[in-house]
């Protein structure tokens, strides 16, 4: 996977037409179609059922030999469906745009959309990480719109965390020692555990761990991830002070507060360049358990 | 009064009992959280002339202030047995109570004797009480938490097959073995102590205090490998016990004693410079079987500006600085900066340039064993 540019002209310079000719092409208009006409999926779609999703790469290939892995978790739960709607319309290459045009040449984004665990009928979906805007936009357009999330205390973002430490191999980090991205997107507070049998009922066979805690999971995708939450203050949750609150003692100085969904590409885009221009020596600074006893 | 954290920045024994008692009696309602660490700590607190150890109970215990034991802490049965029956000996009129999360792992005596071999020739300043062998432990499976006590016969099979892990022959233990199920049976029946699960704190309006355990210079990601702790003792590890328990830090307390301190051979600064601290006689610290020699030297203020930039966190909202042990330097004011010795006129001068240096604009000092006597200086 991987392959395919992002609406870059010949030159490799980012060019938003090429995206617009294409969808014209196609005689898909975003911009005038409606969310349902938009995201079909009345189901989860096997292609993004967790089960057959044993391992996502992030490769580098002569087409793109300085991948960045960036993993972009949407909670698409009740009103926050809204969001995939925004990127699929006018996010996304904004997005990229942004990210390219700023000298990063080779994102490649994958897509997870976030429920609920304890009452969702699909609370992962994965997609596959991506280069090019046309699978981007599939990938994007095959979530399945559950509007579910319960009257519990939150959605289940912990679970992009565990996805990206255990179900991802990102070369940026394997081979270059350069730290992926992973944001999670939302307005409500994520649930603190993930029982052992849940993570079985989502992921089919694979690892499982015996604790499941958040800060557990968080920890553990912190060492390939940059990990990053962006609370949308929208509607009642979005406001809510306690929300805010559990998460800046969860993610401290790494959650990013956005007024506004239009916000969301522009935080992104800024918060990977700023990472990715800061002197190596900080980049490469591992917060490793210590193996010493004492 | 809001919920506040309590971290030291040096190698230890700074203060941080004191200041949590002090901020105790300030709000009886409080509550203090244990969130690092475990029971290897040992914060002393005075009352009535009297001192007490704290290592298997918060140190707003002599203020009846309760304490809850966060998952990421070690517990010891027969420690807090023991420290339960002390206090209640020293201070009859006290009842500690004792709140221990379900799922802290618990030190076998089998891990004390390891960790105290290992120390004995790694020399790393271990307390010799098995922390970080019961981490390693449950790391590799081996696990025995908290919950599990009160299942005797689970507890029966599962120190075998710890014994058997660290290739233990099984009769030299046997009266080991018989005062832990003794100090189990013991904390399990008794009601000052309670099991809870994360969420017991969550609506809970009273307000929060977070001890650290050790100084920030033996945090495992700041200190000197491998002279550290296997913990994280700051305020991100403060933050994920909050996180549980639905509480905002909004206050953090950074203790360092007037000058430098610590235990074992591992390494520390200025130890070249003459410099005259007094003897105290009721030094908690003094020299220990496993922990080596007690050192003191003058106070380096290029460790304290390193450990507080690791600390840096823009969701701080309030910080004060908290200078202990004032009282044993008359005369001495004096610290270190860039590698040059830098005096100080008088005690104020001292305090302002330290304030100044680290960007404090709060600061309280203490000048004697009693948190009373914590008076805020600016």
């Amino acid at each position: 996977m991987g392959s395919g540019s992002y609406s870059t002209n010949d030159s490799g310079f980012y060019d938003a037409s090429v995206r617009s000719i294409r969808l014209n092409k196609a005689g898909i208009d975003y911009d005038s179609m409606d969310r349902g006409d938009i995201f079909k999926q009345r189901s989860l779609n096997n292609a993004m059922d967790p089960k057959n999703a044993v391992l996502r790469e992030s490769r580098d290939s002569i087409e793109h030999p300085e991948s960045v892995a960036i993993i972009i978790a949407l909670d698409v739960t009740g009103s926050m469906g809204s969001i995939p709607h925004f990127l699929i319309k006018k996010g996304l290459p904004t997005l990229m745009g942004n990210i390219i045009q700023r000298g990063i040449k080779d994102p490649q984004i994958l897509f997870l959309a976030i429920g609920d665990h304890e009452c969702d009928r699909a609370p992962l979906q994965v997609g596959q990480f991506e280069s090019s805007d046309e699978l981007l936009d599939k990938w994007l357009t095959t979530v399945y719109l559950e509007g579910g999330g319960g009257g519990n205390d939150g959605e289940s973002y912990l679970l992009s965390w565990y996805f990206a430490s255990k179900h991802t191999s990102i070369d940026c980090f394997e081979k270059r020692n350069q730290k992926g991205f992973l944001f999670t997107i939302g307005d409500e507070p994520t649930l603190k555990s993930i029982p052992e049998k849940s993570i079985q009922d989502i992921m089919g066979i694979g690892q499982f761990d015996k604790q499941n805690d958040a800060t557990y999971l968080l920890d553990n995708a912190r060492k390939t991830y940059n990990v990053y939450h962006l609370h949308l203050k929208e509607g009642h949750n979005g406001r809510s002070q306690q929300v805010m609150d559990g998460w800046k003692q969860l993610m401290g100085d790494d959650l990013l507060v956005i007024d506004k969904k239009e916000d969301i590409s522009k935080i992104i885009s800024e918060r990977i360049i700023h990472d990715l221009n800061k002197k190596v020596e900080e980049v490469n600074f591992k917060k490793e358990d210590t193996k010493i006893i004492l | 009064m809001s919920n506040s954290a309590v971290i030291g920045l040096g190698f230890g024994d700074e203060g941080k009992g004191l200041v949590t008692n002090w901020l105790c009696l300030q709000n009886s309602n409080s509550f203090v959280t244990r969130f690092c660490g475990g029971h290897q700590a040992g914060h002393t607190v005075y009352k009535d002339n009297k001192k007490h150890v704290f290592s298997n109970f918060g140190s707003g215990t002599l203020q009846d202030n309760p304490t809850y034991w966060s998952k990421f802490c070690t517990i010891d049965p027969i420690g807090i047995k023991n420290e339960f029956l002390e206090l209640k000996n020293n201070f009859s009129k006290l009842n500690p109570k004792l709140y221990i999360n379900a799922k802290c792992p618990v030190v076998t005596p089998y891990d004390k004797i390891r960790n105290r071999s290992l120390e004995s020739n790694n020399k790393h300043g271990s307390v010799g009480v098995g922390f970080g062998t019961t981490l390693q432990r449950e790391e590799d499976h081996y696990s025995l938490l908290f919950e599990d006590l009160y299942f005797s016969n689970i507890v029966a099979i599962k120190l075998k097959l710890i014994r058997k892990y660290y290739n233990y022959d099984e009769e030299n233990y046997f009266n080991l073995l018989l005062d832990f199920f003794e100090a189990c049976e013991y904390i399990t029946n008794l009601s000052n102590i309670q099991i809870v699960s994360d969420n017991y704190f969550s609506y809970n309006t009273s307000n929060v205090i977070f001890e650290s355990s050790q100084g920030l210079m033996l945090d495992q990601n700041n200190g000197f490998f491998p002279h550290v702790t296997r913990s994280n003792v700051g305020i991100n590890q403060a933050r994920k016990v909050a996180f549980y328990i639905n509480k905002n830090i909004e206050d953090v307390y950074y203790v360092t004693r007037a000058y430098q301190t610590r235990h074992g051979n591992g390494p520390m600064t200025n130890e070249n410079l003459s410099y005259n601290i007094k003897e105290d006689s009721n030094e908690t610290n003094v020299h220990n079987k496993y922990q080596g020699n007690f050192r003191k030297t003058i106070l380096d203020l290029d460790l304290l500006k390193y450990v507080l930039m690791k600390e840096q966190s823009d969701t701080i909202k309030n910080k004060y600085l908290v200078i202990t042990c004032l009282d044993h330097i008359e005369n001495q004011y004096k610290f270190t900066l860039n590698k040059k010795i830098v005096e100080c006129t008088n005690k104020k001068d001292f305090i302002e340039k330290i304030s100044n240096i680290l960007q404090f604009n709060n600061v309280y000092i203490s000048e004697s064993p009693y948190s009373e006597s914590i008076i805020q200086i600016i």
